[in-house]
């Protein structure tokens, strides 16, 4: 067991080194939803309410997509320590990233009696270029994702030793659904099917003691329950709602459903959104599909509780994805990353017998963590530069270091207030005292059409739109490029 | 993905120059000796061709080829086949994809028939199956 702890430990300290390498820098930009979490934290942080002036809201207004609260808290703790910094955005996230590893074991081996299957489940999730993706950035679904992880624990904890447990556990879920939207349709299912798997085992506990708890669990989800079925809490299921389109609702569903299980989306094209993998390679590495493939028949042939559960997992954790487009989205898929690891520990021990084809297996594995690495640090940063919105925040930071020196600053719509509001940083109260009007922040004003010219104004100003709005000849002050060398934006003195 | 059918050898291997000079470009390290070792040939050869053959048998390419219900039913076939340890049949399964993927023979509707005629049969057992134990 002694060293069962010590591969688990050398894992956890690899897991770390691939969340907290280059973290600031890598992905390249900040993309607005972080930076509007960063914003929102810093100014609950500094007036006690989000920058709609709502007191300590269970729903962040933001862009009007109500984002899920915890996770802006979460930031707002690590702004306590690091103040209104990127690193403040990403921090939560790969931390959440790197204790899902060590819980994943502890949740393996509660689950399939297996330490050798743990360890490896877990090396998996801390190499998986999945869970690298979504805990290396601002977003909240690493913390959403180990919250379920905890919460099925303590659940399993609960059914074999004390009942008791059962009340961290729906602790954990309770958080879940507060962290983020996706766990608000899934773990309420999941949690029905648990109940329904381990209906027995809970009614062979002492009756008085499971109702106190299920009692106490209930309480924790109560605070959120408003916000839950208020229209404020349904704008993100129904703003991409497969409700309403050209095509019946159902087949939508359907199709989106399956897209999760395409083998081409999970081993070898992975989500085509530059923020949710590196496009070129699958969510997870192709080398798994058979073992994915042995894993599934395994548990299949178990027909067992734990085999249950991680059918479950699998399935209901498609269903937030088919819901709304588009699809498959690996993001609103994320809490399944953990399954699929699961089963692929259990196809590797299933297959591999000897040294040698496990040894060949390795080889592989390295190789392709290789490619992903090369595609994640070199071509991804540059090739979707723009899907992080890169550039905004160095084009903030350069009017903010030469703000002095102009009576205004005269922003064209494409840089978003959010850059200013982050970056600036621009006091909350103000904003609030403004009743949020994004046009006139200080200093920077909002301009809409292109009808300025120079020599008009006698106040020094200052002005930033898209590089494709002006000529490069025109006496430019500064060009503002992407990190691969795109231009985005041209400063100029009107 | 492959609804059409596209995804053959001829694609393919027309894929693999494109593909190679987006990876030596994007990262603006050019074609160094680890660009060459991470990104050639021969992996991206690899990879496309079990992407093809692999997508031929995905479940959502099955579901588009014979609704929801074919899916179901081709799961409890492939399940009853592997369970039965009928490795002929599984054998001819992962045959089927290939006349598509290599173009052999030249005739388009041949290469289809191989392909749905694999898939359907699966998908004709697990009815086979079904109806044994439900009725």
């Amino acid at each position: 067991m002694k060293k069962t702890f010590l591969i688990l430990f050398v894992i956890t300290i690899i897991a770390s080194i691939l969340r907290f390498y280059d973290l600031t820098k890598n992905p390249p930009g900040y993309y607005w939803d972080e930076v509007a979490i960063g914003y929102n934290a810093y100014s609950i942080n500094q007036t006690g309410k989000d920058e709609w002036g709502a007191k300590f809201p269970l729903l962040f207004r933001s862009f009007n997509d109500y984002k899920a609260p915890l996770y802006i808290y979460a930031v707002a703790f690590s702004q306590k320590f690091l103040g209104p910094t990127d690193l403040s955005i990403r921090l939560p996230s790969a931390i959440t990233g790197i204790l899902s590893v060590p819980v994943l074991f502890f949740l393996t081996l509660e689950l399939l009696k297996s330490s050798k299957i743990a360890l490896t489940t877990s090396f998996l999730l801390a190499t998986s270029s999945w869970h690298l993706q979504f805990s290396r950035i601002g977003f909240e679904g690493a913390l959403a994702l180990l919250l379920v992880l905890c919460g099925l624990l303590f659940f399993l904890l609960a059914i074999r030793k004390n009942i008791y447990l059962l009340i961290p556990s729906l602790l954990f879920f309770a958080l879940s659904i507060m962290a983020y939207h996706a766990e608000k349709i899934f773990t309420p299912l999941f949690l029905a099917s648990l109940f329904f798997f381990f209906k027995k085992a809970l009614f062979e506990k002492p009756r008085k003691k499971l109702i106190i708890v299920i009692l106490i669990g209930t309480i924790f989800f109560l605070p959120y329950l408003p916000t839950y079925f208020s229209s404020e809490g349904r704008v993100r299921l129904t703003q991409e709602s497969i409700f309403g389109q050209k095509e019946p609702a159902n087949i939508l569903f359907i199709k989106n459903y399956l897209s999760n299980f395409s083998l081409d989306y999970l081993f070898f094209r992975g989500d085509q959104n530059g923020r949710h993998s590196v496009k070129k390679l699958g969510e997870l590495f192709g080398w798994q599909l058979p073992f994915v493939l042995v894993g599934l028949w395994v548990l299949v042939k178990n027909r067992n509780k734990s085999s249950a559960i991680i059918f479950a997992w699998l399935l209901l954790a498609a269903i937030p994805v088919a819901l709304v487009r588009p699809a498959p989205h690996a993001y609103r898929n994320f809490i399944s990353v953990a399954a699929w690891e699961m089963v692929c520990a259990v196809g590797i021990w299933k297959l591999i017998k000897n040294y040698k084809t496990a040894f060949i297996i390795f080889v592989i594995a390295v190789y392709s963590f290789a490619v992903y690495l090369d595609h994640y640090y070199f071509h991804a940063k540059k090739a979707y530069a723009a899907d992080w919105m890169d550039g905004n925040k160095e084009a903030v930071l350069y009017l903010k270091s030469v703000e002095k020196n102009y009576d205004r600053i005269l922003v064209y719509k494409d840089l978003p207030p959010i850059y200013i509001l982050f970056y600036g940083p621009y006091d909350p109260a103000k904003l609030h005292f403004s009743n949020h009007n994004l046009d006139h922040l200080g200093k920077y004003q909002y301009f809409h059409k292109f009808d300025l010219q120079r020599g008009q104004s006698k106040e020094r100003t200052l002005v930033i739109v898209p590089s494709w709005a002006i000529s490069s000849s025109d006496n430019i002050l500064r060009e503002i490029r992407m990190n691969n060398g795109d231009p985005l934006y041209r400063i100029y003195e009107l | 993905m492959n609804f059409d059918l596209t995804c053959i050898l001829s694609r393919i291997t027309l894929d693999i120059p494109p593909q190679l000079w987006e990876v030596q470009t994007a990262s603006g390290m050019g074609n160094t000796l680890l660009v060459r070792l991470l990104h050639n040939k021969l992996s991206v050869l690899i990879n496309n061709f079990s992407r093809c053959y692999v997508s031929f048998l995905s479940p959502d390419f099955i579901a588009a080829s014979f609704s929801i219900l074919g899916l179901i039913l081709f799961l409890v076939g492939l399940y009853s086949l592997i369970s039965r340890k009928k490795l002929i049949w599984l054998g001819i399964l992962l045959i089927c994809p290939l006349p598509v993927l290599l173009e052999i023979p030249k005739n388009v509707t041949l290469r289809g028939t191989f392909l749905y005629t694999g898939l359907g049969s699966v998908i004709l057992f697990g009815l086979y199956r079904c109806y044994k134990k439900f009725f």
